[in-house]
């Protein structure tokens, strides 16, 4: 095959064509596609405009979003109620519960209230009308203590009246034990709801600060579930949620860097669906415990048995004791690598038919899905150890910029690092995706595919950590690592194109014995696979 | 404490009116653990038995509810496991500091009261299976509530 030529010639002559113009070698590739895809050739000219086409909506769009704070969400919640207080001539409290019922829509809420029924309206929202509220307690004495000092009874309109005690005890069993932030009045049957101003009078000064701090926490919480384009990132100690343009939104990028699922929360996973993903996740997750295989970190050198750990992200080792040079994920010498690349990222189905004759057939979908998990793990534990990547192309950077370089010169730097950390998570989750799969000719030219962006990815990985610090001559330096990550960003977005192609289009298989195993009915999950 | 307090008063009140059916059978004013005895009301399937309640107050009383469970030999009711937990929504979800001890134990006598036929919860067995490995409080149970107005 043409691509396997151009790798050969290419690991004939150890160092890296330096120089190789990109043309050439992308015009190499477009003959690729073609042979890849002979069923249906007017697609793939519409399909290779890779550097012009809109990047495919699994990928993410960096354009699309805005972010927000708890803070911000606040105030701007706090703009509305005045508002509609002011517009509708009602309480700021009761202003408030009834946007919070109608999901923070302004509009929502003074279209019905112009249209519906007072007493309905008020008694979903779960709120007193204002001609209907009582101005003093039913009772003299608080139900809850016995207290009947009638001075310290206080009522929200409903005429239950609890002190000021128990007032805080009461919120402070809400919000600290149950989490909420949408309480009801403490009397039994009374479905009245607390306002906010009600909670921030009785949790004044500093002895509930905390309680307070919580409550606010989950008011913003309730503002972010409510609206369906709204969804806080999930990157630990960040502060943003992201505001997507529609609900449908696929991996979005926070204004911290992270990038995620909008649908289910997750780290981007392109390309597989979040459906796979969640079972492949609770079955990464419930075999953990039983399973003793899960040494991700080491394993004996092939050669002389000692026990060797991967320490960075690259798959290509050498051992410490006797040299040998091996391949961490197939264990096979390192040597003839050049020419046999796809034996690492193939799942061999002639050999497990020989398997399957000799083992039952739990033992071989056992067998399947620990190779998937093998290398998806591998992957992970890559993308670690490649954070440290980061630190040193910073030290690299630097000493460029004291020789002269300027600092946009040396971006070149850092942004091959982050291709090569979108290229190791790709490549992870095409794991999952290979490991739902049926064995159909797309899925072929898809381990192709996923063989193609591995090697590019072990190449710019190796460069950039064994090769990049010792590098003297920069210019040459950065032709190279920009030659290598163009090509990696290109196997990236023809592996991703494709895989979505397949999902539009329809030409994906799944293996209906796994797909049952994971969750249960094969209908429903190929009901969730469309897009 | 204000549990205590609340107890304290409580107590006294149970003792000195007790709604019919229902005895207090603890006399230790300051305990936090307090026995229950309730008879089957006349003209129901528990016309003639008594049963005993355990009624257990953390030092959230009453802001979070009383654990109550049967003692020895529960009524057979489609509300109550043979472990004596009572699947009622008011010593769980639907609990309110305005409830007392003696609301509670009402609320359970004409819970048995309303059945015309003496069944175990149709869910027993799986119950009682989940429950004899974690042994498990009820309130650690979550509740899928039974239609209320069995
Ligand atoms: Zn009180
Ligand atoms: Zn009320
Ligand atoms: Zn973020
Ligand atoms: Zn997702
Ligand atoms: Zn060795
Ligand atoms: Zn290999």
């Amino acid at each position: 095959m043409d691509d396997e030529e151009t790798f050969m010639a290419m690991s004939d002559d150890e160092e890296f064509p330096v120089g190789g113009s990109d043309d050439e070698d992308f015009g190499e590739d477009n003959d690729d596609v073609m042979v890849d895809d002979d069923d249906d050739d007017g697609d793939d000219e519409a399909m290779f405009g890779v550097e012009e086409s809109g990047a495919p909506t699994l990928l993410v769009d960096e354009t699309q979003c805005t972010f927000i704070t708890a803070d911000e969400l606040i105030a701007q919640q706090v703009h509305l109620i005045k508002e509609i207080s002011s517009v509708l001539q009602l309480p700021h409290g009761t202003a408030r519960v009834l946007l919070e019922h109608f999901g923070w829509s302004k509009e929502q809420l003074m279209e019905r209230y112009w249209t519906e029924d007072h007493d309905k309206l008020f008694a979903d929202a779960r709120c007193i009308q204002p001609k209907d509220m009582k101005d003093q307690c039913d009772e003299d004495m608080c139900s809850i203590c016995g207290n009947d000092n009638k001075e310290e009874l206080l009522q929200i309109g409903c005429g239950h009246g609890f002190c000021h005690e128990c007032w805080v005890a009461y919120l402070e069993e809400k919000i600290l034990s149950q989490g909420k932030q949408s309480i009801e009045c403490p009397e039994y049957n009374c479905n009245i709801l607390v306002d906010e101003s009600t909670v921030t009078s009785l949790l004044k000064g500093p002895a509930h600060a905390e309680t307070l701090a919580r409550y606010y926490e989950r008011v913003a919480d309730a503002i972010v579930d409510s609206k369906k384009t709204m969804r806080w990132c999930p990157a630990p100690d960040c502060k943003f949620a992201v505001i997507a343009p529609h609900s449908k939104c696929k991996m979005v990028k926070c204004k911290c860097g992270f990038e995620f699922c909008f649908q289910c929360g997750q780290e981007n996973h392109t390309p597989v669906l979040c459906l796979m993903l969640k079972a492949w996740l609770k079955k990464c997750a419930d075999d953990s415990e039983t399973s003793n295989w899960l040494q991700a970190h080491t394993k004996p050198c092939p050669k002389c048995a000692s026990v060797i750990e991967k320490n960075g992200g690259c798959n290509h080792m050498s051992c410490r004791k006797c040299k040998h040079e091996f391949c961490w994920i197939c264990l096979g010498d390192w040597e003839p690598h050049g020419s046999s690349w796809f034996n690492c990222t193939r799942f061999n189905d002639s050999e497990t038919a020989v398997v399957r004759e000799k083992v039952d057939a739990s033992r071989s979908l056992l067998k399947r899905y620990l190779f998937y998990f093998d290398r998806f793990k591998n992957h992970q534990s890559s993308r670690q150890f490649e954070e440290k990547l980061v630190k040193a192309v910073d030290w690299k950077m630097k000493q460029m910029q004291k020789q002269g370089w300027g600092w946009v010169e040396v971006q070149f730097l850092i942004q091959a690092v982050a291709t090569l950390q979108q290229a190791r998570r790709v490549l992870q989750y095409t794991y999952v995706f290979a490991y739902y799969l049926k064995k159909t000719p797309q899925c072929l030219i898809f381990e192709e595919n996923q063989a193609d962006l591995q090697m590019q990815t072990e190449r710019l990985s190796e460069y950039l950590e064994q090769r990049a610090a010792k590098m003297d001559d920069l210019h040459n330096l950065k032709q190279q690592v920009m030659n290598l990550r163009a090509y990696c960003e290109h196997r990236l977005q023809k592996l991703v194109e494709h895989v979505e192609e397949g999902y539009k289009v329809g030409f994906w298989e799944y293996d209906e014995k796994i797909a049952e195993e994971m969750v249960g009915q094969v209908d429903e999950f190929n009901e969730s696979l469309e897009l | 404490m204000a549990t205590k307090r609340r107890l304290k008063t409580e107590h006294a009140q149970f003792k000195k009116t007790p709604p019919e059916g229902v005895t207090l059978l603890t006399d230790d004013p300051t305990s936090t653990r307090w026995i229950v005895q309730i008879a089957g009301a006349p003209n129901t399937v528990y016309a003639g038995e008594t049963f005993q309640l355990q009624l257990s107050f953390s030092d959230k009383y009453p802001f979070s509810p009383p654990e109550v469970i049967f003692l020895d030999n529960p009524p057979q009711h489609p509300h109550v496991y043979k472990n004596g937990h009572i699947c009622l929504s008011i010593l769980y979800q639907e609990w309110s500091p305005a409830l007392t001890a003696s609301s509670v134990c009402v609320s359970i006598l004409s819970m048995l009261s309303s059945v015309s036929k003496k069944e175990w919860p149709i869910d027993n067995d799986s119950y009682m299976a989940r429950w004899r490995i974690s042994r498990h409080g009820p309130q650690k149970t979550l509740w899928d509530f039974h239609d209320d107005t069995v």
